[in-house]
């Protein structure tokens, strides 16, 4: 092939442009310490890695909701075991004045005692979380769920909160699934529990005190026992749920890691490599333009005087 | 011995020619489009004598461009093939920058989030606030990433014009030059004006850089230029000017006419090659598609969270996005009062596509431009989630466009009336508080006949512009590299080396200095003769 001026000079500027534009890359690539830099770089491993992103910053979104199932569990939780202690109460004082020697106006001290009790079971039914949110009435959290005439003003659907990928969790009782239990004559619920102990011991304050008394006291310690369960079964749900939503952010954790991994493989630079490129790419830069250099030189003019 | 100095004399004409030339070619080594000449020399015709045939000397025969005419063929279709890859190429890497850049990924998953964080607490008026400004952010990351690719498309508008306005340039040019060489033709007696033909070469090269190009010698050493697809640019009749106009079809964008007795016809479509086939090309296959897939998304997202929005609170007005319906063009030639209508049906079913409907005077026919499926009936016709109608009054020929995602993605806005009660608005039937509902939308594939959620289908528009600049910089890269190939081949045929130019230089002077030596030998002997006489 027959080499012109032209050609040489051609040649030259494409070889630099060429270098030149592989070193920016690089360069780009280092500084970055990304592999891909556009789409175009590889298509599929971008769209690709864009999911990763979006599955990454949606777990981390069911780590956040996680902590906030768990604080809404654990208040729940405590509910659930004031609720269990009061029952004790109550179980205690069914217990003491179902007893023969107490005269007539003993019960009145475990009536007022009983009112507290039925006073401090009310608070913790309608107990409310940080934002003033209550537990117990389904999804419509602003409503106070029993009222003063112990009537459920909640709803009776539960929240599902996203704690894991396809991973949801049940948060809030509604408060009738929290009060009413089965006994051996069927279902009742604990305010009434507490209200037929309250007209009992009434009755036992006054001078007509039925005779079957310590019978009907025997049937209403049955169901504060059954109450007390019903109330330790729902102890042992919450329970269950906190330790599914501890497994399920532990996965969420490796989830997390292996995306992070997956991502680096589809994006990451190997640093090591680039900068071999690096460093080669530069070296053949300046081969080039030191040979252009000595190739311009050579001319038959310089021979020519 | 005149004869002597005749042949010397000879000698020295054409040496001085040949040092003409050589330093015309040194003097042209870095003119873009000159081809090297050479003297071709002949010797002179004989002259008879009692001997026979004694040599009279040399004369300059002509003067050759050197060059290999498919070379210069290749490089006329290879320039107007690269002008078209690289035009892509270049605009293609804008969007590319764009969508790889835009926040319109980012901001969806904070939007989800932030639903989450609301129906955790749904009643909490900073949660509510957070799900509207984060819905803000997002309509407006759709918005700016519209509003660039409107800059791009208004760019694009403006490049073609500019096109254009070179290419009646350069037609000019190649008539005005087709006219001098033939007059210079016939002026030399048929020698060939080997600068003007150079340059002529150059323009048409340059030309095929704007848009593809045939020529056809005419006998007269003029060239015909046409476009790739036979519209005709230089002729005998003179240089045909291409206009560039709003296109009939959608007055947004730009297209290539011709004009003729019957006013301007257009036929940008059929341009192939050239910046202006590339830039076209973009715009059809590239920029419009992608803003199609943004419209798409913006109609999608608005509607599925409105009719969830309306569902859960069971008030079928409430709506927390708002967008502009689809656009329909009428065709700038319709003659008929007809007017195009879009009704979404089923968001999951929409494509991406726009659609021409054409009336015959019988029969409407609806065609998806994506792959130009169609389908012909009434007035009324449903295709891909959408029913397609036209109202009373259109005339056989009438045609219209339809763009269903529209300026939707540009429009994208939160609706305030409503998302200012996010936090007050109490669950209707449905017992799944709002938020809640909302935010499940995240991983419903709404998209493409339910396949693709909200995150998939960005990523998808990701990947298909993605591929697109890869292919176009595939195209790019490996066209180059013929081109440069082909012009490596025009330098080794035509360029000027100087080195032996140089030599050429050498040998004229060698030349030269003998021719003379060959005149001063012959005087010294006229002059001995003369004295011999002189002593008679």
């Amino acid at each position: 092939m027959r080499v012109t001026q032209n050609t040489t000079i051609r040649l030259y500027t494409q070889q630099t442009q060429d270098a030149r534009q592989t070193i920016a890359k690089l360069q780009e690539q280092i500084a970055s310490g990304q592999r891909l830099l556009q789409p175009s770089d590889d298509p599929l491993g971008v769209g690709k890695s864009v999911q990763v992103e979006q599955t990454l910053s949606q777990v981390k979104q069911y780590q956040r909701n996680g902590d906030f199932v768990d604080s809404r569990l654990s208040m729940e939780e405590t509910a659930l075991r004031n609720m269990t202690d009061s029952l004790t109460s109550l179980r205690e004082i069914a217990l003491r004045t179902n007893n023969d020697t107490l005269a007539p106006q003993d019960h009145t001290i475990y009536l007022d005692d009983l009112s507290h009790r039925h006073e401090e079971m009310l608070g913790y039914i309608n107990s409310q979380g940080a934002n003033g949110e209550y537990l117990f009435s389904g999804t419509e959290r602003t409503v106070k769920p029993i009222d003063d005439a112990i009537v459920y003003q909640g709803n009776h659907s539960a929240q599902s909160i996203n704690i894991g990928l396809n991973s949801k969790l049940k948060i809030g009782t509604p408060a009738p699934d929290v009060l009413e239990f089965d006994t051996a004559s069927g279902t009742t619920d604990v305010f009434t529990t507490i209200n037929q102990l309250q007209t009992l011991i009434k009755s036992a304050s006054t001078d007509n005190k039925p005779a079957d008394f310590s019978a009907q006291m025997a049937v209403l310690i049955e169901h504060l026992d059954d109450a007390q369960t019903h109330m330790a079964s729902l102890q042992a749900d919450v329970g269950h749920r906190l330790a599914r939503l501890d497994s399920t952010r532990e996965d969420n954790t490796e989830v997390e890691l292996m995306l992070n991994t997956d991502l680096n493989d589809i994006k990451g630079l190997d640093f090591a490599d680039a900068i071999t490129k690096f460093e080669g790419e530069l070296q053949a830069l300046e081969a080039i333009q030191s040979s252009y250099a000595r190739i311009n030189n050579l001319s038959l003019f310089n021979f020519v005087s | 011995m005149a004869n002597a100095i005749n042949i010397g004399l000879s000698g020295l004409k054409a040496a001085s020619s040949g040092i003409a030339t050589a330093s015309h070619n040194i003097a042209n080594v870095g003119t873009e489009g000159f081809t090297r000449q050479r003297n071709i020399s002949v010797t002179e015709n004989p002259q008879l004598s009692a001997s026979g045939y004694w040599g009279s000397g040399v004369t300059t025969g002509n003067i050759e461009r050197i060059q290999d005419s498919y070379v210069a063929a290749q490089l006329q279709s290879q320039s107007a093939e690269l002008g078209r890859v690289s035009t892509v190429s270049t605009m293609a890497q804008r969007i590319e920058t764009l969508v790889a850049g835009s926040g319109i990924d980012a901001a969806q998953t904070e939007f989800f989030n932030s639903l989450e964080d609301a129906a955790n607490n749904p009643h909490s008026v900073a949660q509510s606030n957070n799900v509207i400004e984060a819905g803000k952010n997002l309509a407006s990351q759709y918005n700016y990433l519209d509003s660039q690719l409107d800059t791009i498309r208004s760019d694009v508008n403006k490049n073609i014009q500019a096109e254009v306005s070179e290419i009646n340039n350069l037609s000019q040019g190649i008539y005005e030059l087709n006219k001098q060489i033939s007059t210079a033709t016939v002026y030399s007696s048929g020698s060939p004006p080997n600068d003007l033909l150079d340059r002529r070469q150059e323009l048409i090269k340059q030309l095929s850089t704007h848009v593809g190009t045939n020529t056809l010698n005419r006998g007269d050493h003029a060239i015909d230029v046409s476009t790739a697809n036979g519209i005709p640019l230089v002729s005998i009749a003179g240089a045909h000017k291409l206009v560039s106009m709003p296109s009939s079809t959608n007055t947004m964008t730009q297209t290539v006419a011709i004009q003729t007795n019957q006013g301007n016809e257009e036929f940008s479509l059929l341009l192939s090659g050239g910046n202006l086939g590339g830039l076209i090309e973009f715009q059809n296959e590239l920029l419009e598609p992608t803003r199609q897939h943004l419209g798409r998304s913006a109609t999608v997202i608005a509607e599925s969270f409105n009719s969830t929005f309306q569902a859960a609170v069971t008030d079928p007005d409430a709506k927390l996005f708002s967008i502009t319906p689809a656009i329909t063009h009428s065709n700038a030639h319709n003659i008929g009062t007809g007017t195009a209508r879009a009704t979404l049906l089923d968001t999951a079913l929409m494509s991406t596509s726009d659609y021409t409907i054409d009336f015959d005077g019988a029969a409407y026919t609806l065609t998806r431009l994506t792959d130009g499926n169609s389908i012909s009936g009434p007035a009324s016709l449903s295709m891909d989630g959408i029913q397609f109608s036209v109202s009373a009054g259109a005339v056989a020929g009438d045609s219209y466009l339809v763009r269903p995602g529209g300026n939707a993605a540009a429009t994208l806005s939160i609706d305030d009336s409503y998302a200012a009660q996010l936090s007050s608005l109490q669950p209707g039937a449905n017992p799944v508080p709002v938020v809640e509902a909302l935010a499940e939308l995240r991983n419903v594939k709404l998209f493409d006949e339910q396949t693709a959620t909200i995150g998939e289908q960005f990523s998808s528009l990701l990947i298909q512009v993605g591929s697109s600049v890869r292919t176009a910089i595939n195209q790019e890269q490996s066209m180059q590299q013929i081109y440069n190939d082909t012009t490596a081949r025009r330098d080794s045929v035509s360029g000027v080396s100087l080195d032996e130019e140089a030599a050429a230089l050498l040998m004229y002077q060698r030349n030269y200095d003998a021719s003379a030596k060959a005149i001063a030998v012959a005087n010294t002997m006229f002059d001995t003769l003369m004295a011999t006489i002189n002593r008679i």
